[in-house]
């Protein structure tokens, strides 16, 4: 995790690092259980198949809970979120990875929002989100 | 489906919208094992999550929740793949539109605000409601119909700590239609 960014060391279209992430049946199941989603589709591979995907596929909550350690890992303990919208796409199935990366949209004073994308290499665009982030002080 | 057909599932879904369903009070408060059962899996090593001597000193001087984990502390459990969702209204319409083929499900988009982080030994409740439902559509998948959920969170007090919004299209598989 990065030391707390300041505004002033963040600009429109800056762009952060990119990180792969493994897209494994373990990721997929054990996300599911800690955010207590427990729909079959997440951790019965059967049930999936039967409902027409090629294995279990990642929950939201699990990709919410990516972006969010994504962005904290960049801006630093300190800054608050304030908003998380998410586009879904393509589903994130175990033997892929999902590359995620983000760039700033605005800074206005403390408040700045980042655009981020989860890139799975082989089913394409996961997931596009904007969060709103608040700077401390 | 003949128009008339269309137009009768249409009447019965649409009396859907302003329902209440899922609403709940969770059966654990905020607390910091399942958070750091979260934080392990999601990688966050953010020590306001996971240290509470450290959140003490650090800038929020307490121990808080991801911010996403919002819409953790109220999920239904076990009984999901076990003996199945409990019945709502929500859950209803999603079986009728079952019934007449529009049987594919995905979930589109969901924002998430915040107006506080949480703390341990916060109760979150949630209700939701069906807030909306789009005309008839064509999409790629194949037709049928968005709706949206807007979910309110309260803590113990019921002051309000969050809100949610999730748009799900329930749609007739277009291979289905080929078929």
């Amino acid at each position: 995790m990065n030391q707390n960014l300041k505004s002033t060391e963040i600009h429109v279209g800056q762009t952060l690092p990119e990180r792969p992430i493994p897209v494994t049946s373990s990721l997929v199941t054990c996300g599911a259980l800690a955010t207590r989603d427990f729909e079959k589709v997440h951790h019965d591979k059967a049930f999936a198949q039967a409902s027409g995907m090629p294995d279990v596929y990642m929950n939201i909550l699990t990709s919410q809970g990516l972006t969010e350690t994504y962005l904290r890992d960049w801006v630093g303990r300190d800054a608050v979120f304030r908003k998380l919208s998410v586009r879904l796409g393509a589903p994130n199935i175990p033997g892929t990875t999902m590359t995620m990366s983000g760039q700033v949209k605005s800074v206005e004073g403390n408040v700045v929002e980042v655009e981020v994308t989860g890139q799975n290499d082989k089913w394409g665009m996961h997931v596009k989100a904007l969060a709103t982030l608040e700077l401390a002080g | 489906m003949s128009t008339e057909d269309i137009a009768a599932l249409e009447e019965k879904i649409y009396a859907y919208v302003g329902r209440e369903c899922g609403s709940a009070t969770a059966k654990d408060p905020v607390n910091k094992i399942m958070i750091r059962h979260w934080c392990e899996v999601m990688g966050n090593t953010c020590p306001d999550h996971l240290d509470e001597e450290a959140a003490a000193v650090g800038s929020r001087g307490t121990l808080v929740a991801p911010a996403t984990m919002m819409f953790v502390w109220n999920q239904t459990g076990y009984a999901v793949a076990s003996t199945g969702r409990p019945k709502d209204p929500q859950v209803e319409m999603i079986e009728m539109l079952d019934a007449h083929g529009y049987n594919g499900i995905v979930a589109t988009d969901t924002t998430q605000e915040y107006l506080r982080e949480l703390r341990l030994g916060d109760v979150i409740s949630q209700r939701t409601v069906i807030d909306n439902i789009s005309p008839r559509k064509t999409t790629g998948l194949g037709e049928g119909y968005f709706y949206e959920t807007v979910t309110a969170f309260t803590d113990q007090n019921g002051e309000p700590v969050g809100r949610q919004t999730f748009k799900v299209l329930k749609f007739r598989p277009a291979q289905q239609d080929q078929a």
